[in-house]
């Protein structure tokens, strides 16, 4: 067990200094994979803690909230494979080659490394930069990965990272929506809550005019 | 070993920062989501019973002091402030003073109260009423700190600027002050007070139904959306103070190069005044509050930051200028005793400080 945290602490590092060593031992190993699979969870438990303001906001009691993060992190993992399938799916067909679609999976993943650190959002002041830096810095690992997959061709790597994230934006507008309706109805099962309340609520709910603010809805009113 | 040892307690210390950053925010939130037992809500106006008539302050208008960072509860404020705010009542004539806002609570529990940390923070309070520059206070700063700035961020700010609000306003109550008479109310924060009270004014405008202003005494504000909902904000700057420069540098919504932010938009709206308060620090003896430093006009710094506070209130018409005048003079010979009194003591000080030394 301890090894394995260890693998997942050293293999982030690596990943995040974009160290080509640590992306050819992943393209090498396929028992990696498990590895990769649990950073990228923690990855999307500790980027929904740094955000975690949406949850306090719906008011969501502390043992769901638990169960949110874990829930989140999975669903981080699984979004990163759907990318890491468009990125195959575009080099099939851009560029034809015999790259095992697995091995692509395993080097997107990558990207939750910078996500490990997510958990830094929550910082006032410095969390939103933080968490901007984070989405730059995953990408540049993404990036780095599919470089290392396509033997250094990094104009390759880039077309297919950048039109493989398009292909899912597209994707979760058109056919992907089911899938969409799905994950968000498995967040409020988890959550307990609609999850439809901002922080710009609560200015517009108590900081309105009263006349207006009864007007108003008063979901999510204490 | 030396080296890597304090490398070690480095290393230490800046995680112990970036832990307290990080646990900052969950206050607010946990209040918010109840989490802690409390149900969030502003305070709604009582209203009387059959026959029952609400007792009501006689006072024009109400000012709420929320004090700088290195306050441990509503009563345990740095000895300079409480001294301050003693004098302040007596020279600001027809005003409501309101100083029970803890401003650093959503929930207006001091740190010695019923929290995980109480005891530590009871060990500081000791300390420094007994040495008032005790390193150890740097704590309840570095704290209160993090407090403003989460008042500040636009994530958490609107969920921490509705438990200030709701505090001030439970205080103003308390005090006599009627909800809906309509009697303008001044928020004077000193320091990170100066920002809570403008995160604040967000709710107590359309609470109260009255008119807002903020007295700034150096204070570290950010382009908060409070602006949007106030009368007036004043802002009193010492030359000799960097702390209350560190607003502008910070928030980008105070840069020039951004005209629609809230900030800009009401300095163009005219909502904000800069009055330069001569060669004034932040912290010190020569600090906004300071009784042995002294204007060329040979007021002592405090009190020429009290009469500041009446001359724009006056000119707002929430003082009468002939009572206010009547008030200081009457009051002149008490501050001028008490000045002498801070001198003596000041030099005294001193001097124990040279024998110390030379022995």
């Amino acid at each position: 067990m301890f090894e394995f945290i260890r693998a997942m602490w050293v293999g982030s590092i690596e990943a995040m200094r974009l160290n080509p060593r640590a992306f050819e031992i992943v393209e090498t190993y396929p028992r990696t994979g498990w590895i990769v699979l649990a950073v990228a969870i923690v990855g999307g438990a500790s980027l929904l803690l740094g955000q975690s303001v949406i949850l306090f906001v719906n008011r969501v009691r502390p043992g769901r909230f638990v169960l949110s993060l874990l829930l989140n992190g999975i669903i981080f993992a699984l979004s990163l494979m759907v990318w890491g399938a468009a990125i195959w799916l575009t080099s099939k067909v851009l560029f034809p080659n015999e790259i095992p679609l697995s091995k692509a999976l395993r080097l997107t993943a990558m990207g939750a490394a910078p996500y490990v650190f997510g958990f830094l959002v929550l910082l006032p002041y410095a969390g939103n930069f933080i968490g901007k830096v984070l989405s730059v810095w995953s990408f540049l690992v993404v990036l780095a990965a599919m470089t290392s997959l396509a033997k250094g061709n990094f104009g390759a790597a880039l077309v297919c990272t950048v039109i493989g994230w398009l292909l899912v934006m597209v994707m979760s507008a058109t056919i992907g929506r089911p899938v969409i309706y799905a994950r968000n109805l498995l967040y409020k099962r988890i959550t307990g809550t609609d999850l439809d309340m901002s922080v710009q609520d609560i200015l517009t709910q108590f900081a309105a005019p009263p006349e207006d603010a009864s007007s108003k809805s008063r979901k999510g009113a204490p | 070993m030396i080296l890597s040892t304090l490398s070690l307690l480095i290393t230490g210390l800046l995680l112990l920062l970036i832990l307290g950053a990080l646990l900052a925010p969950f206050e607010s939130l946990g209040w918010w989501a109840g989490w802690f037992g409390e149900k969030p809500a502003l305070p709604t106006p009582r209203v009387p019973e059959a026959g029952e008539v609400i007792r009501e302050h006689p006072t024009t208008s109400a000012a709420v002091y929320l004090s700088g960072i290195g306050a441990i509860d509503a009563d345990s404020i740095p000895q300079e402030e409480i001294d301050w705010g003693l004098m302040a009542i007596k020279r600001l004539p027809g005003v409501l003073v309101v100083p029970d806002v803890y401003p650093y609570s959503v929930t207006n529990a001091g740190l010695t109260a019923d929290r995980s940390f109480a005891r530590a923070y009871r060990w500081i309070e000791q300390r420094r009423l007994e040495n008032p520059y005790d390193l150890l206070q740097f704590v309840v700063n570095l704290r209160n700190l993090f407090q403003v700035a989460v008042s500040a961020d636009r994530r958490y700010g609107p969920i921490y600027n509705l438990g200030v609000a709701s505090e001030i306003i439970r205080a103003l109550e308390s005090r006599g002050y009627r909800v809906g008479s309509g009697k303008p109310v001044t928020l004077i924060g000193f320091s990170g007070g100066g920002q809570i009270s403008l995160g604040a004014a967000t709710y107590l405008a359309p609470v109260l139904k009255a008119p807002i202003r903020v007295i700034s005494i150096g204070g570290v504000m950010a382009d908060d959306p409070g602006l949007n909902q106030i009368t007036k904000l004043y802002h009193l700057y010492g030359e000799a103070d960097p702390v209350q420069k560190l607003g502008h540098w910070l928030y980008a919504g105070r840069w020039k190069w951004f005209p629609q932010s809230d900030w800009n938009r009401a300095v163009a709206a005219g909502k904000i005044e800069m009055i330069n308060m001569g060669p004034m620090a932040h912290n010190g003896t020569k600090n906004y509050f300071g009784w042995t430093a002294f204007t060329p006009e040979g007021k002592s710094y405090a009190i020429a930051t009290i009469d500041m506070i009446g001359d724009l209130l006056a000119k707002d018409g929430l003082i009468d200028p002939a009572t206010l005048q009547e008030a200081r003079a009457a009051n002149d010979p008490e501050a001028r005793a008490y000045e002498a009194a801070r001198v003596a003591e000041a030099a005294r000080a001193r001097d124990k400080q040279r024998q110390t030394r030379t022995a």
